[in-house]
């Protein structure tokens, strides 16, 4: 390992729940990248996630699919940290938190005293389910990671009370302060076509793609209103991205 | 060598050691041969000698001697002086060190934050499960 290792982030997501927005979280925040002209790296160790909702899908040639479950586990952190941008954005798939557990049991040490920082972006919904898997990831880390929880609205009214009100989601805020934002419900019109078709934000706010149901005015400004607030939020969490 | 090269040798003093890690170099390699990590040394460094080090300046204290030693294996053979030395009585002193430095067990840290993923969450609101 060399000292090109040093003032290295890698910003991945909890995988826990499946469905939660984990990869469009990760799709916007490398937008959001792109956007600052920062350089990043991106890794889909999504192994069980289909082709259209997976990173690649969205980023294709740009994306390295990692295999996390093998012995190796998560090294290719360590390999992309030795030779690539200073930055990695890692979209972890349903059921890797034992895999992650691991590695961060048996490496954490030695990679943390190189200079490389870790922040987990948690994504919960309305769904209890979303809140204890974000609970039960932060058991495993503890303080080795930054957390970054992102709640996301999967509808126009959506309630929050799990994360906001259950006991163990305060603790988890009071002993490990997490830095909290929010992303907006997305109308179908634009939620839907986008994912199928892998087009991003930023691709329809410029109308840079080839779907017509993407091209129609309401579509273009409701995915440029979005994309800024989102942008604006990822502003307020900027250390949590950068090294 | 030739004794005018060596009275030249000779007249060139040595220099002292450009780190302050040099001293404890031989207990540094044991402790790393004996599976501490830079963390655990710096720790080690602190509580048993007194010396306040970075993580990061262990690291390539390590790095950069291991390149050297590297070097001079493959370079140069060891001069007669210098593998006498390696059994000497400073440094079986410093290897004991080391051993009794070598923390046995690592007791788990204290978990700042703990669940219990088999209890439903529990609305603080509500006092009760849901």
């Amino acid at each position: 390992m060399n000292s090109q290792t040093k003032n290295k982030r890698v910003v991945f997501t909890m995988g826990g729940k499946g469905g939660v927005g984990k990869t469009g979280l990760m799709v916007a925040l490398a937008e959001w990248f792109e956007a600052n002209e920062i350089p990043f790296t991106l890794l889909d160790l999504d192994t069980e996630n289909k082709a259209r909702g997976s990173l690649k899908h969205f980023f294709n040639g740009s994306v390295v699919k990692v295999n996390i479950h093998t012995p190796a586990g998560l090294d290719a952190f360590v390999d992309h940290l030795e030779s690539g941008a200073a930055i990695i954005l890692a979209d972890m798939g349903a059921g890797s938190g034992q895999v992650a557990s691991d590695w961060f049991d048996t490496m954490y040490e030695d990679v943390a005293a190189i200079g490389a920082r870790f922040t987990a972006v948690g994504v919960v919904t309305p769904d209890p389910a979303s809140v204890e898997s974000v609970l039960a990831w932060a058991n495993r880390l503890q303080e080795r990671v930054q957390y970054l929880i992102v709640q996301n609205a999967t509808s126009p009214q959506s309630d929050f009370s799990y994360w906001d009100s259950a006991e163990q989601a305060v603790r988890f805020r009071e002993a490990l302060s997490p830095i909290v934002i929010r992303m907006e419900f997305r109308l179908a019109e634009l939620e839907n076509p986008a994912r199928q078709h892998g087009i991003r934000l930023g691709q329809v706010a410029t109308r840079q793609n080839a779907i017509n149901e993407l091209k129609r005015a309401s579509i273009v400004m409701r995915a440029e209103s979005y994309r800024r607030r989102l942008f604006s939020e990822f502003d307020r969490a900027k250390e949590m991205f950068l090294p | 060598m030739e004794p005018t090269l060596l009275s030249l040798l000779d007249s060139i003093p040595q220099k002292p050691p450009r780190s302050k890690l040099e001293t404890h170099r031989e207990l540094i390699r044991q402790l790393r041969r004996k599976g501490c990590t830079y963390r655990d040394i710096v720790r080690i460094l602190h509580e048993r000698v007194g010396l306040e080090v970075a993580v990061s300046t262990i690291h390539s204290f390590v790095k950069v001697r291991a390149k050297h030693r590297k070097q001079v294996q493959y370079e140069l053979p060891p001069l007669e002086s210098e593998s006498k030395l390696i059994s000497t009585s400073g440094d079986v002193a410093s290897r004991i060190a080391a051993l009794k430095a070598k923390p046995i067990e690592q007791p788990a840290k204290p978990k700042h934050f703990h669940f219990e993923e088999s209890e439903p969450l529990k609305l603080v609101s509500q006092g009760g499960s849901r």
